[in-house]
């Protein structure tokens, strides 16, 4: 099982996108790519903040991974938190729309767009539960 | 009418959001606008969040939680008040002739998205729905 927010965690996360019908179907005009930030938390065995890249085109994610920094702020749309809300988020715990409500997941990008497209990132975040995860703080 | 400065010191997710979304609105539509008197409350209610916007001297005011003074209050769940804001719109509500414009109306005759104030001031209403459209 992949650790999360590595890149073997990315690439698996990528097939999970890859085979849903849902994801395709909502996202399929979606044009443009998606940065995650996970930002550092050293108690959790997270020491260095972690950009996470999708190359995401007409419901389909064309390639991605952990990428540098740069790579990751050039892209189009941005979506931070620190590590433990991301963990919440990928085990179900969090809802990513409230949270972006209540400021614990930041969005970052042509905001227009995002909301045209609720529904197909409500079903891309939720597909990073259907990855069989471990938690470097759980080791 | 030009975005006014519409933020607080440490503005909530939910007025980051609204704010960034009237102004990139505003930049693609520069004749969208709220009239004197249109103050508007919105109420993320599953989040426990809310934003007020109102018409300020430099264009318009998006402030953090709820105005007492507000003639329009939108109470839904996040995901509900994102899916009003992307729905295609008719003379600025909802679409009946789209899937996700019925699905709207649905919510507000059900009474998952509340809009107190909707009958007394329609033309407030249609003014933030077309303010805050995504389309």
């Amino acid at each position: 099982m992949p650790t999360f927010p590595t890149d073997a965690w990315f690439q698996a996360f990528i097939v999970s996108i890859n085979g849903s019908e849902e994801y395709r179907s909502a996202a399929a005009d979606w044009e443009g790519d998606i940065a995650f930030l996970v930002q550092a938390e050293p108690d959790a065995h997270v020491p260095d903040d972690v950009w996470g890249y999708l190359d995401l085109w007409h419901g389909r994610c064309r390639g991605g991974g952990v990428v540098e920094r740069a790579t990751g702020e050039r892209a189009a749309y941005l979506l931070s938190a620190p590590y433990t809300r991301w963990k919440a988020i990928v085990l179900g715990e969090l809802d990513p729309i409230k949270a972006m409500m209540q400021g614990k997941l930041k969005v970052r990008g042509d905001l227009p767009t995002i909301v045209r497209y609720v529904r197909a990132a409500n079903e891309l975040v939720r597909l990073t539960g259907e990855v069989d995860t471990v938690f470097p703080d759980e080791g | 009418m030009n975005p006014g400065p519409g933020s607080v010191a440490e503005p909530s997710g939910i007025t980051e959001l609204i704010d960034g979304l009237v102004r990139q609105n505003l930049l693609r539509d520069p004749t969208r606008r709220l009239l004197p008197g249109d103050v508007v409350t919105i109420e993320a209610i599953d989040a426990d969040v809310a934003v007020s916007i109102r018409p300020s001297p430099g264009g318009i005011e998006v402030v953090d939680g709820r105005d007492p003074g507000a003639c329009v209050v939108v109470s839904a769940a996040s995901t509900t008040l994102l899916e009003l804001a992307g729905a295609p719109l008719r003379f600025g509500l909802p679409d009946a002739f789209t899937h996700d414009g019925r699905a709207l109306i649905a919510d507000l005759l059900t009474r998952r998205i509340r809009v107190r104030g909707f009958f007394r001031h329609l033309g407030t209403v249609r003014r933030l729905t077309m303010l805050l459209s995504a389309r």
